[in-house]
């Protein structure tokens, strides 16, 4: 039997049984109406000083990390793989197994600290997890067998690479890439359903009796949310680490056809981090106001309460990912040769970029001294405070996806000169695109200034509109106005060093802005297990001050750092030859 | 050196991460556990006070019932004159539907904190619901939970607001407890000293051996006033002034600024000071302060000044004063603190008869002192 062969009819057992586990209207543990349990604080064990809640967060958000690593790499493997079927180029497919070799060394550590994360969980909060055991029972059990189904598929989509490269081959590779996607997207969804129901719990009374099917409490209000905005970031996470790897070795290389390699890996990694990365705000925006739908008390929590400072620190994040991504490109534009005639625009571009960042980072309300209020007469500044609001702030979100997108665009635009004899109508309408789309974002902005705090979210909607119009029209411009266009050389590898270190930035921030938007959404639960069902009364059921979490965070990135050092290591470890030996020898 | 140099850098930019993370305002979280403290014998300003205690605290109504826009401005708005409209809208069809008077009103708003879809003010509705349901969560269910006393104090709060006679029963000893939970994560002081330190009592009154005589004697309290006046004199301080002295001195806020167990904690402590000692005429007045440090303290100047690290903020900041203003304009501003005040703060906050209490030579002491002061 072949292997493609085993593969199809495992899914196919998977896709039949599973119903029968996940759906399932009643069982035993459903049939019980017992409430979740109510342990008090002297429930919770102490253990050798161990301070329960910074291992189970350590340990839940580096296992993200290393997951959200090891999904999106199949991702974006397939990807690549699809793009060297379709362009014929061997680059694509190389890439892709090299990011695949380093897949297989994170995928160990991966489940040896979701190992660890359980442990601490079932260690230092029992109840909790006897509860969730009991909510989704069946779908525990799936899981593991998934995470089974997911190493077999992974082993063998790696280890098949060279024998299905050709031909008819190559899409039944392809096709083991795709149920290695599908099993592990199915994992992230799993997991996010136990994440989301603790926030939004479903199928269970307000007692926590257990009232509905395991289906009910998967699909919960927050749910599908998280899964989009968790598969967009994976996305983009995935593309920031692996351009950081392309970026170390273009600088650790001097073999110039190497480097040129690396150039077109970092070049290719940062389009598809930016492109998961510019839907992300909006996929952040239907997550909150979904937060909004189910409590609105949660919603105010994060946005107006005391959580809200933190998105001031998330503004500082994004927005240095913004610029550093725009840096990036606007370097590229030096690896062709009419790169120079688009350059003009980048300060322009710079201005907009920097200008948003600096309105998103302006706190509305300050915190002050009676003194500094009496100076500044007032609370909020009487020119920087209208920045504060939220008009300003989607104002300025919106120009920033817009301008990075116009530097995309510009690189693109650089090595191709398009021929169809409507180039010049083509390109009025993309000026016209971004000048309508971007007078209606500032037009939007300014009317949430004078309408009532509950219509200022509705006017964000005719913004992102605008954005995705722009966007979106200008690709499907392109697509038409560039074909068979004639192209200009690009000079991959003709690059300068500080350009690399813009491609650090992008996983540096992204890990750590993952882990503050794990505190954030663990803290909208407030002193909750499962909000407004099971109290957490543990000795550490407090938010910590943004100053612990900050530091927790940054402990828990350099762990990762390291994790990440130490599998490239081994991936170069790996074509590392004895000297004196040839690759033959080490063969047989 | 490549390996060290991307090292490096990386770390630069955690550091400088983190480093943003400890310059945002911090809120310490609440480390204690939740204490609890019976209600019993509480009056109806008593009630009422704990009432405007739970709507801005523990029941998180101000999060929306504000001027933002999400639910209708509770504080602001007319209430005499909404509620009998709200009873009487064609829309609604709840238990008070057409009747009248402060009981009807009761029914209303204890069925609005209960079941606040039974009727949703126009406007204010879910989104898509055509005013059908409301977003507001139910006050006596998990997340907010309150007790059926602390509905009952709501109700007896917005009663009063409203200018009417509440009419809500009053708790008895086997009502649950009242037990605050964190609303903002601030740890609530659990000690009635702390409490007394934190908020400036001593400043004003003769209390824990301040000697100050700016507010009535607190000592044995208990035996001239009942727990729900104290309680009420503490959030409400203009509604009942004592012979001799002036309203408007005592700040107005610490229904806002003090959590719900401290203001109960508070009021049980003074119900039980004892009476003070007698006073004989020799002792009158104490001896005269003999430098500026010590006029500032006979005086309780820090209660209301940040002086010296106190962190008060009813006046304006003591230190480098001098950098402000004159020594003459000093002592201007003790003999006739409203003629002018500072931006930012209010009139009618600092005792005007500084000038009779203090002798000539105290004056002079304390101007001088003042003027030495540094940031």
């Amino acid at each position: 039997m072949k292997i493609s062969h085993l593969i199809a009819l495992l899914t196919v057992a998977i896709a039949l049984f599973a119903p029968d586990l996940v759906l399932a209207a009643t069982d035993e543990a459903a049939r019980v109406l017992e409430g979740a349990p109510k342990p008090s604080r002297l429930d919770y064990p102490v253990i050798a000083g161990i301070s329960a809640r910074k291992l189970a967060w350590s340990m839940a958000q580096m296992h993200l990390f290393l997951a959200a690593f090891v999904l999106a790499v199949p991702l974006f493997a397939i990807a690549t793989e699809f793009m060297s079927v379709v362009t014929g180029d061997d680059r694509f497919d190389d890439m892709a197994r090299e990011f695949m070799k380093i897949t297989m060394a994170a995928y160990s550590l991966t489940a040896l600290v979701g190992g660890g994360l359980l442990l601490s969980l079932l260690v230092f909060y029992p109840h909790l997890m006897g509860y969730m055991i009991k909510v989704f029972r069946g779908q525990m059990l799936i899981y593991a067998l998934l995470f089974g189904l997911e190493s077999i598929t992974l082993y063998i989509y790696f280890y098949s690479w060279d024998a299905l490269r050709r031909g008819n081959r190559k899409w039944y590779h392809m096709s083991i890439g795709l149920v290695l996607n599908t099993v592990g997207l199915t994992l992230m969804f799993i997991a996010n359903a136990w994440t989301s129901f603790m926030m939004s719990p479903a199928g269970i009374d307000p007692s926590g009796a257990i009232t509905g099917t395991v289906w009910e409490a998967t699909r919960n209000p927050l749910w599908n949310p998280l899964n989009l905005h968790r598969f967009l970031a994976n996305i983009a996470y995935g593309g920031a680490i692996v351009g950081g790897y392309a970026a170390y070795m273009f600088l650790a290389e001097k073999d110039p056809v190497k480097k040129a390699h690396y150039d077109w890996m970092g070049y290719t990694s940062n389009f598809i981090a930016i492109l998961g990365f510019l839907p992300l705000p909006f996929a952040g925006y239907w997550l909150m106001a979904e937060i909004y739908a189910y409590s609105q008390q949660m919603g105010i929590t994060a946005m107006g309460g005391i959580l809200a400072w933190l998105f001031i620190i998330q503004a500082v994040l994004i927005g240095t990912i913004m610029l550093a991504a725009n840096y990036y490109l606007w370097s590229g534009l030096m690896r062709t040769d009419r790169g120079a005639e688009y350059a003009k625009y980048v300060k322009y571009i710079a201005v907009v970029i920097v200008g948003g960042f600096l309105v998103w980072v302006t706190p509305h309300t300050l915190i002050l001294t009676a003194n500094e209020i009496q100076n500044l007469g007032g609370t909020h500044h009487k020119i920087l405070g209208p920045l504060g609001i939220m008009p300003a702030k989607n104002t300025a979100v919106n120009l920033m996806l817009v301008f990075t997108f116009m530097s995309f665009q510009l690189f693109y635009r650089s090595s191709r000169i398009p021929v169809v004899s409507w180039a010049k109508s083509g390109n009025m309408i993309v000026v016209a695109l971004y000048v309508v789309g971007i007078t209606n974002i500032v037009g939007a902005g300014l009317y949430g200034y004078i309408t009532p705090t509950v219509y200022k979210v509705g006017a964000s909607v005719p913004q992102v509109v605008s954005t995705l119009t722009i966007i979106i029209g200008s690709v499907i411009l392109d697509v038409f106005m560039l074909r068979g266009a004639k192209s200009e050389k690009v000079h991959w590898g003709r690059m300068t060093e500080r350009s690399q270190y813009a491609l650090f930035v992008l996983p540096v921030a992204f890990t750590w802005l993952m882990g503050l938007m794990g505190y954030i959404r663990s803290s909208l639960r407030t002193n909750w297990h499962i909000y407004t069902v099971m109290k957490d009364n543990s000795p550490e059921n407090y938010i910590p001050s943004l100053r612990d979490a900050g530091n927790t965070i940054t402990a828990i990135t350099l762990g990762f750092m390291a994790i990440m050092v130490f599998v490239f290591w081994l991936s170069r470890l790996g074509k590392t030859i004895q000297k004196g030996t040839t690759a033959q020898e080490d063969a047989t | 050196m490549t390996f060290l140099r991307v090292i490096g850098f990386s770390l630069v930019m955690l550091l400088g991460f983190m480093g943003v993370s400890h310059l945002l305002p911090q809120v310490e979280p609440d480390l204690s556990e939740p204490i609890e403290v019976s209600t019993d014998g509480l009056d109806m300003p008593g009630m009422i006070a704990l009432g405007e205690s739970l709507f801005t605290g523990k029941g998180t109504c101000t999060l929306c019932h504000n001027g933002m826009g999400r639910a209708p401005d509770l504080l602001e708005m007319d209430l005499a004159a909404t509620f009998p409209s709200r009873l009487n809208d064609g829309r609604y069809t709840g238990v008070s539907a057409g009747k009248e008077g402060a009981k009807a009103i009761e029914g209303y708003i204890l069925e609005s904190m209960k079941d606040p879809s039974a009727f949703v003010v126009s406007g204010f509705g879910k989104k898509g619901t055509n005013d059908t349901e409301s977003p507001m969560p139910t006050a006596d269910k998990a997340p907010i939970e309150l007790t059926v006393v602390e509905m009952n104090a709501v109700v007896a709060f917005l009663q009063d607001r409203a200018e009417l006679e509440p009419t809500v029963p009053l708790p008895s000893a086997e009502d649950a407890p009242v037990a605050e939970e964190p609303v903002e994560t601030i740890a609530a002081l659990t000690d009635p000293v702390d409490i007394i330190d934190e908020y400036g009592c001593a400043a004003c009154h003769n209390l824990n051996d301040s000697g100050a005589d700016i507010g009535p004697e607190l000592g044995g309290i208990g035996s001239r006033l009942s727990r729900a006046l104290v309680m009420e004199s503490i959030i409400d301080p203009n509604a009942v002034i004592a012979d001799g002295y002036d309203a408007d001195f005592m700040p107005a806020d610490f229904g806002e600024q003090m959590q719900l167990t401290e203001l109960l904690l508070l009021t049980d402590y003074l119900m039980a000071l004892p009476e003070p000692a007698a006073v004989s005429e020799d002792d009158e007045g104490g001896p005269e302060a003999t430098t500026g440090l010590e006029v500032v303290e006979n005086y309780g100047c820090s209660g209301c000044h940040d002086l010296n690290d106190s962190k008060a903020d009813i006046g304006p900041k003591l230190n480098g004063i001098a950098n402000r203003m004159s020594a003459d304009e000093i002592k201007a501003a003790i003999l006739d603190p409203e003629a002018v005040i500072a931006d930012g703060f209010e009139g009618g906050m600092m005792p005007d008869d500084f000038g009779d209490e203090m002798t000539d030579g105290e004056m002079a002491l304390l101007v001088e002192y003042l003027t030495n002061l540094t940031e």
